[in-house]
């Protein structure tokens, strides 16, 4: 039996099928909102499944209207190697003059989205990291 | 004055704020060995973060036996607080094992690192793309 690579313990399983296993977005699936009214960071998310990928639609926090960030594929990640079940996802941003990570987690009915942020424009501005929470919208 | 664009409210430096030609923030206070919160992980039990050459780097220690496995030193990016903050409170980095990429997501609350790792499978062993959520003291 072929032993399948691993950098620790928890990537270790015995027992799977061959090939690549498919992840199921639906736990993310939906419309996000900001707990805080006020934020002035990431506003909204839209996740959704096309062609069996996942994608990410953000808003960040403008005025008088959000800034739409537009849509990007995302990638989503299961809690352990043998469930397929999603519970976080990455996307990555490319703004020209700023490049944004999104790295997401579920968080019992919560979804908290971490935005590492680095500025590409020689602005001057430091590269950042920024924490927000969401709810989800009633469908 | 310089018309900064941005994509939120965040972006943007407050009114009079220094900005700067530096090119990274400080990282002093994320240098340092990171030990797991949990001793019996079977994730991410170490953590060294130190700087060479005014780069951030990070060597990451998995849980193995009966040595723990040991990922090698990558350049890590921080991060600061917010657009005018000079000192590093996270930072990410990213391993290519060639069976899998890991991306390392990390921040720094009340003098605790929070890692949040997304590890994507590039081989057909057939195991999930996996999160994991780790706490690190120093």
């Amino acid at each position: 039996m072929k032993i399948a690579g691993y950098s620790r313990a928890m990537d270790q399983y015995v027992g799977l099928g061959a090939g690549r296993s498919a992840i199921d977005f639906s736990p993310l699936l939906g419309t996000w909102i900001n707990f805080d009214k006020a934020t002035r960071g990431t506003a909204r998310v839209i996740l959704s499944r096309q062609d069996n990928a996942l994608r990410i639609h953000a808003f960040g926090a403008c005025s008088p209207e959000l800034c739409d960030w537009g849509t990007v594929p995302a990638s989503g990640f299961a809690d352990s190697v043998s469930n397929n079940l999603a519970v976080g996802f990455c996307a990555v941003y490319n703004f020209g003059f700023l490049e944004t990570m999104l790295a997401g987690y579920l968080n019992k009915r919560l979804l908290v989205v971490d935005s590492y942020n680095q500025f590409r424009d020689g602005s001057g501005r430091s590269q950042y990291f920024l924490r927000d929470h969401f709810y989800q919208e009633a469908s | 004055m310089q018309h900064l664009r941005f994509t939120r409210a965040d972006d943007q430096p407050a009114d009079g704020a220094q900005l700067t030609t530096e090119a990274n923030p400080d990282s002093s206070q994320l240098v340092g060995t990171w030990w797991s919160t949990d001793k019996g992980t079977r994730g991410i039990r170490k953590l060294v973060l130190s700087e060479e050459n005014g780069l951030l780097l990070v060597r990451a220690f998995g849980a193995c036996l009966p040595e723990l496995c040991d990922w090698g030193k990558i350049v890590a990016v921080p991060y600061a607080a917010n657009v005018t903050s000079r000192e590093a409170m996270a930072f990410t980095a990213r391993y290519d094992f060639g069976f899998m990429e890991t991306t390392l997501a990390v921040y720094m609350k009340g003098g605790i690192l929070v890692l949040d790792s997304f590890n994507a499978f590039k081989d057909s062993s057939g195991r999930c793309d996996y999160f994991t959520r780790e706490f690190y003291h120093s």
